[in-house]
């Protein structure tokens, strides 16, 4: 669809934005008269950066509330023109609309309308620029303190913004290929059905390759957890021991019929398998997003803990 | 044994309650009749607690009975007050199963073999129609029910549904979090259940909440209860015979239409055909001298109006008519018009001067005033522009009108109106927006209807839909072909055309066909597609109002592409012979096809091979084609983070009108489960109050006097409406969001039923609908139809 993405928003602007203020920055660093050094953060240009950066580092965090709490600003043109024609007719239709419009307008709102996406284009980018700012500020002086706690968090969180920016643009087509059904109409119990379809092929078959299938049935009962995050844990172990035997068994047998409930039963065992590997896919990925989720929201209070404690430190013994 | 009253009534409802309320206050010998073990069968059946509505609030009580808004448990308790100290005789448990007509009275035949003679009959059976049940030996216990009053009376027992439909998912859902449930479904799909509601099943199913089984066929049902199941019930399954013992059957297969509980009292009406019901008099009798129909069988579906008629007709048996309960607001609507100084001069001026109007009778055309508002417009007031939505339809009463039309190769045009003539056909036809801005000369009195009145009005009387076709037709080609085609030549072209119509998917012709004719879409919309290395590739979407076919007949070639309905389409096709007629007429006409043939040629080579037609397909077949606005999502894009979900719920009572995950994927679009504002919506059809309204930008939305009935969720062939109770509505504060209080995406919950709630594309707020605005990776996004094929890649 050609709708834009949050990187891309309109002929990334706020990219060219963030740009042209590091670059700056960078300028303002080079050409001030004051140097790097101890106390760096305390000059004029020190200031500048580290003002700066902490106000972005708030609106950066606002995002989050922003995100949260939705603007719901009545659109007035539309309102005054219904009640235009109300006062004019005593209509109902345009009355019933204009109760409809304050309604969902109710609450008030004090933010502007602007779409998710451009806040989040503008998060992305401001989100980078700050690393540059603060870095600057620090003018390079680190040391076991919380002046540099704050900068490690600030890092850590930027670091982690990236790998969301980044995972926000490859998990979705992973997350569809996860989801995708054979049948839509019947895909809530998928496993149901294929699991009848397996008992009843597997008690047409030799015991050996029969038990196998019927370990196979077992294989979806664990439902999969948190922990599969990091795709260690197998769910498809005995489905493709199954497959294994299947496989074995064929290459042997001569008899046409009992081939043929063979390759059926394969074909089973393998939309089995092609489910289980997606159900696993789906939480394996969905886990990371909420770890992803877990981590750089409440990371980001950190940073605004340790920033003020910065703060505070400097004004208490500077 | 055979009694015998003057008046017997049929159906305890609020009708057949004031009828006999208001016989016993006059002494009126009479008996009501009622099949249930209860008065009011109906509002007994509404939710627990259910606040019972006194739409429309303009219409004054005229009733022996009390009404006012209440709960149902309130207004039941009264009303059985008031009948009890009216002394009104009352016998319920008293099903009716045939009526006949004998010696100028009636016979009634009772359940259990009584009968009644009776000297008139009111029947007030109501529209709810019967449950339809289990044919089964057995099902007559009372441990097979066909409805759950309350699910949270039902605790830790083993619970059979049987259905497949919506309200037996609902009915299954409800009671599975405090009981055992199996649901039985007889075929392998749950085709009749919505989307929203599948995907909850799915997810209460993989959390083995309950059970399903399929292809399922309950065969008997038994009593010879093993502790502690008292019923089994017997199931053909695919895997043979299984006997299913639990505490309690439900049964939600559907009901019956009303007019089949009322053509099985057997009683032989002269006009009636088919489905419909029979006509009624001012007095409500039937075309049966001396049978009366009155309340929401005969098309009155609200309680109040169910109480007047029963007054009413009682008034009218002992010979005290009463002037209609809304001559005076008839009077009032009339009084725009200069020189009507009463009801019926009013109507009288109607017949004569509105040639539309002449073919109606007088109940409807009643009907269609007390729905119409009539205005004196200023001269050069604009009555509607082009682009908005359409909502009316607009008589001339008097003075004249200006319509403005630019056609979409930008030419202009005018056209004057004057009295007696109409406008708004097309708007009114198609479901789309208006295609030219109408102005008021001087003097001019409209009398502007509301378009679902019309589109009523349209179903039952076939010479009013006539009429307009005949006026939309020649109005349209006059647009398609330009002013210069004279009156004659339009009505020759006209000559011998006939109505086609088409469902979703049903092509109007094939590419290589012979050329029939020329196809003017009347309503709803079709696809143009090609045949490009034996793939079909879609080219173009019309809607209704314009015409396709017209290459072939230009070139005299066969055929040169598919064009397949895109909704359920109507169209009118011309002869080739007339076209070609009068295309030699008129060398400007040829000129101007010509052109199009070319641009037409031009777009055919221009429509790439590469495009996904399929993607289009599947949109038509999610509804696309009669939807004007559709909310997609790009699962190349979508995190699924549920943050549109979430925000719908902040702007309308803490609701979500859209489930994310229900609905389905084609490549990397998902349609979610979600309202289409379809051109003609379904959901529209059978409000009580009228309270779906459509608003000029197009928004579908319910106003405020829903009385929570359920029919629009009924209706509604996509499954997006919900019931439920909306929650008082709150933003979360800066500290809900810090202290991390979220507000719940769902607050109501599933069968709570008061009131209908749909997507309403966040009506009036800046920044457009809340889940496009609040998505933050941009993978939402509202479409229309139009737009199908650019977002095919085509
Ligand atoms: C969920 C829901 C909510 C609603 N809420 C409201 C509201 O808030 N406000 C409002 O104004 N309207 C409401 N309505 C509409 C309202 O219920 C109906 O308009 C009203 O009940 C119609 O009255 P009636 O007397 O015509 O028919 P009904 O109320 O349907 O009564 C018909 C009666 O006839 C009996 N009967 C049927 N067949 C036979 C037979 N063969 N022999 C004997 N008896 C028979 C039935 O058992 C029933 O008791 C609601 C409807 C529903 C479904
Ligand atoms: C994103 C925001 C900020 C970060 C990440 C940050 C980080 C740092 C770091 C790492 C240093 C170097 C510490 C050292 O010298 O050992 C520093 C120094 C300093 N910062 Fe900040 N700072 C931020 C904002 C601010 C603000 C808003 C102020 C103003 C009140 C400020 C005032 C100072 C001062 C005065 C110093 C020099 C102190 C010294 O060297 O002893 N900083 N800062
Ligand atoms: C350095 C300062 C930053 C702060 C304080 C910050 C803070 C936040 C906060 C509070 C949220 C909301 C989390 C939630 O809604 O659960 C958020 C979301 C996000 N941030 Fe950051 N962030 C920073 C930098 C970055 C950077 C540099 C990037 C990317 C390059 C980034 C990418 C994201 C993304 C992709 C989201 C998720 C958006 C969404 O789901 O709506 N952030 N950030
Ligand atoms: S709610 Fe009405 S407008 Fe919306 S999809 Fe259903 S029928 Fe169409
Ligand atoms: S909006 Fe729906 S539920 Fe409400 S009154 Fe109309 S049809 Fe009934």
């Amino acid at each position: 669809m050609a709708n834009e993405s949050f990187l891309g928003y309109r002929q990334l602007r706020y990219f060219k934005l963030a740009a042209v203020a590091g670059a700056s920055a960078l300028l303002i660093a080079i050409f001030l008269p004051d140097r790097f050094g101890i106390g760096y953060g305390g000059t004029v240009a020190g200031y500048l950066f580290g003002g700066i950066a902490a106000f972005l580092v708030g609106f950066l965090a606002w995002y989050g509330i922003r995100k949260r709490r939705p603007p719901r600003i009545a659109d007035r043109r539309r309102l005054e023109r219904r009640s235009r024609v109300v006062v004019a007719q005593g209509g109902s239709d345009a009355d019933d609309e204009r109760r409809q419009i304050e309604r969902r307008s109710g609450g008030g709102a004090t933010q502007q309308a602007g779409p998710l996406l451009a806040w989040l284009s503008v998060h992305v980018y401001l989100g980078g620029l700050v690393v540059v700012l603060a870095v600057l500020h620090s003018g390079l002086n680190f040391g076991w303190n919380v002046h540099t706690l704050a900068l490690l968090l600030l890092v850590i969180v930027a670091a982690s913004g990236v790998w969301g920016a980044l995972a926000y643009l490859h998990y979705p087509p992973l997350l569809t290929r996860s989801e995708l059904v054979e049948d839509p109409s019947r895909s809530f119990d998928q496993f149901a059905e294929i699991n009848r379809a397996l008992g009843e092929s597997a008690s047409r078959l030799p015991a050996g390759v029969a038990t196998a299938m019927t370990r196979a049935i077992q294989d979806d009962s664990r439902s999969p957890g948190p922990w599969q995050w990091l795709g260690t844990t197998r769910a498809d172990v005995a489905t493709a021991d199954a497959l294994e035997h299947v496989r074995a068994l064929a290459s042997e047998v001569t008899d046409v019929e009992l081939s043929g409930r063979l390759r059926d039963a394969y074909a089973l065992l393998l939309r089995k398998h092609r489910a289980l590997i997606q159900r696993h896919d789906a939480a394996r990925l969905g886990t990371r997003m909420r770890i992803w989720r877990l981590a750089h929201g409440p990371l980001s209070l950190a940073l605004i803990a340790a920033l003020v404690a910065h703060v505070s430190t400097i004004i208490v013994f500077w | 044994m055979t009694e015998s009253v003057t008046v017997a009534i049929i159906g305890a409802g609020p009708a057949g309650l004031a009828a006999a309320a208001r016989a016993a206050a006059v002494g009126l010998p009479h008996l009501l009749l009622e099949a249930s073990p209860t008065i009011a069968a109906t509002v007994a059946g509404y939710p627990r607690g259910k606040l019972v509505m006194t739409e429309p609030a303009s219409l004054p009580l005229r009733s022996s009975l009390g009404f006012s808004a209440a709960t149902r448990e309130e207004v039941l308790e009264s009303w059985g007050r008031e009948l009890a100290t009216i002394g009104a005789k009352v016998r319920t448990n008293a099903r009716v199963l045939g009526v006949c007509r004998q010696n100028g009275s009636f016979l009634l035949t009772l359940a259990g073999g009584d009968q009644l003679v009776a000297e008139q009959v009111i029947v007030a059976i109501g529209r709810q129609g019967d449950l339809r049940r289990l044919e089964l030996d057995g099902a007559g216990s009372p441990l097979v029910q066909y409805g759950v009053e309350d699910p949270s009376q039902h605790v830790g027992e083993m619970i059979v549904v049987v259905g497949a439909g919506d309200s037996a998912v609902e009915t299954a859902l409800s009671l599975a979090p405090h009981n055992r449930v199996l649901l039985l479904n007889r075929h392998e799909e749950f085709a009749s259940c919505g989307e929203a509601n599948l995907r909850r099943l799915g997810d209460a199913l993989a959390a083995g909440a309950l059970e399903v089984r399929r292809c399922s066929t309950a065969t008997a049902i038994t009593h010879d209860g093993c502790d502690p199941f008292p019923v089994a019930l017997v199931v053909d399954s695919p895997n043979g015979v299984e006997r299913i013992a639990c505490n309690r059957v439900i049964v939600r297969i559907g009901s019956l239409p009303a007019s089949t509980s009322l053509q099985r009292l057997g009683i032989k009406f002269p006009d009636l055909e088919g489905g419909a019901l029979p006509r009624i008099s001012d007095w409500f009798e039937s075309s049966v001298p001396g049978l009366y129909i009155i309340g929401a069988l005969a098309g009155y579906p609200l309680i109040k109006q169910a109480l007047n008629q029963g007054y009413e007709v009682i008034e009218h048996i002992r010979g005290q008519p009463l002037p209609p309960a809304d001559e005076d607001l008839l009077r009032n609507k009339l009084a725009p018009v200069e020189g009507i100084d009463s009801v019926a001069a009013g109507i009288d001026f109607l017949y004569q001067r509105q040639p539309l109007l002449k073919s109606l009778n007088l109940v409807q055309l009643r009907g269609l005033l007390r729905d119409s508002d009539i205005r004196r417009r200023d001269t050069g007031d604009v009555i509607f522009r082009r682009n908005d939505f359409s909502n009316s339809f607009f008589f001339i009463l008097t003075g004249a009108v200006s319509i403005h039309v630019q056609y979409p190769d930008g030419k202009r045009a005018e056209f004057a109106l004057g009295p007696g003539e109409f406008f708004g056909e097309i708007g009114l036809l198609s479901g789309r927006r208006r295609t030219g801005t109408a102005i008021a000369g001087a003097n001019c009195v409209l009398m502007e209807t509301p378009q679902r009145s019309m589109l009523k009005l349209l179903d039952s009387a076939p010479d009013v839909q006539r009429q307009l076709d005949e006026v939309a037709l020649k109005r349209a080609l006059a647009s398609c072909f330009g002013t210069a085609l004279a009156d004659e030549q339009v009505i020759e072209l006209v000559k011998g055309a006939e109505e086609r119509d088409f469902a979703t998917g049903e092509p109007l012709f094939h590419q290589g066909d012979t050329a029939n004719g020329l196809y003017w879409i009347r309503r709803g919309s079709v696809t143009i597609s090609h045949r490009i290395n034996d793939k079909d590739v879609v080219a173009a979407y019309l809607a209704a109002g314009n015409y396709v076919g017209e290459m072939a007949l230009i070139s005299g070639q066969p055929r040169s592409a598919t064009v397949r309905a895109a909704a359920p389409t109507e169209t009118v096709l011309l002869q080739a012979s007339h076209f070609h007629a009068m295309i030699d007429r008129n060398p400007g006409v040829r000129k101007d096809l010509t052109t199009r043939y070319f641009a037409g040629l031009q777009a055919i080579s221009a429509s790439k091979e590469g495009g996904n037609s399929a993607l289009v397909e599947f949109l038509v077949a999610r509804g696309g084609g009669e939807a004007t606005d559709m909310l997609l999502i790009d699962y190349e894009r979508c995190i699924r983070c549920d943050n549109c979900e979430r925000a719908c719920a902040l702007v309308h009572e803490g609701v979500s009108l859209l489930d994310r995950r229900a609905g389905q994927t084609f490549g990397s679009i998902h349609v979610p489960a979600s309202c289409r504002h379809c051109e003609h919506p379904k959901c529209m059809k059978d409000c009580p109050p009228d309270a779906i309204r459509r608003s000029p930008q197009g928004e579908i939305y319910i106003s405020d006097t829903c009385i929570g009935c359920g029919n629009c969720r009924e209706h509604c062939p996509y499954g997006v409406i919900q019931m439920g109770t909306p929650q008082p509505d709150r933003r979360p504060s800066l500290l809900d969001v810090l202290l991390g209080r979220k507000p719940a995406i769902n607050g109501a919950a599933i069968g709570a039923t008061t009131k209908a709630m749909k997507c309403d594309m966040c009506i009036g707020l800046l920044g457009g609908a809340a889940c496009v605005r609040e998505c933050p990776t941009g993978a939402a996004r509202r479409i229309g139809p139009s737009e199908f094929h650019v977002l095919a890649g085509m």
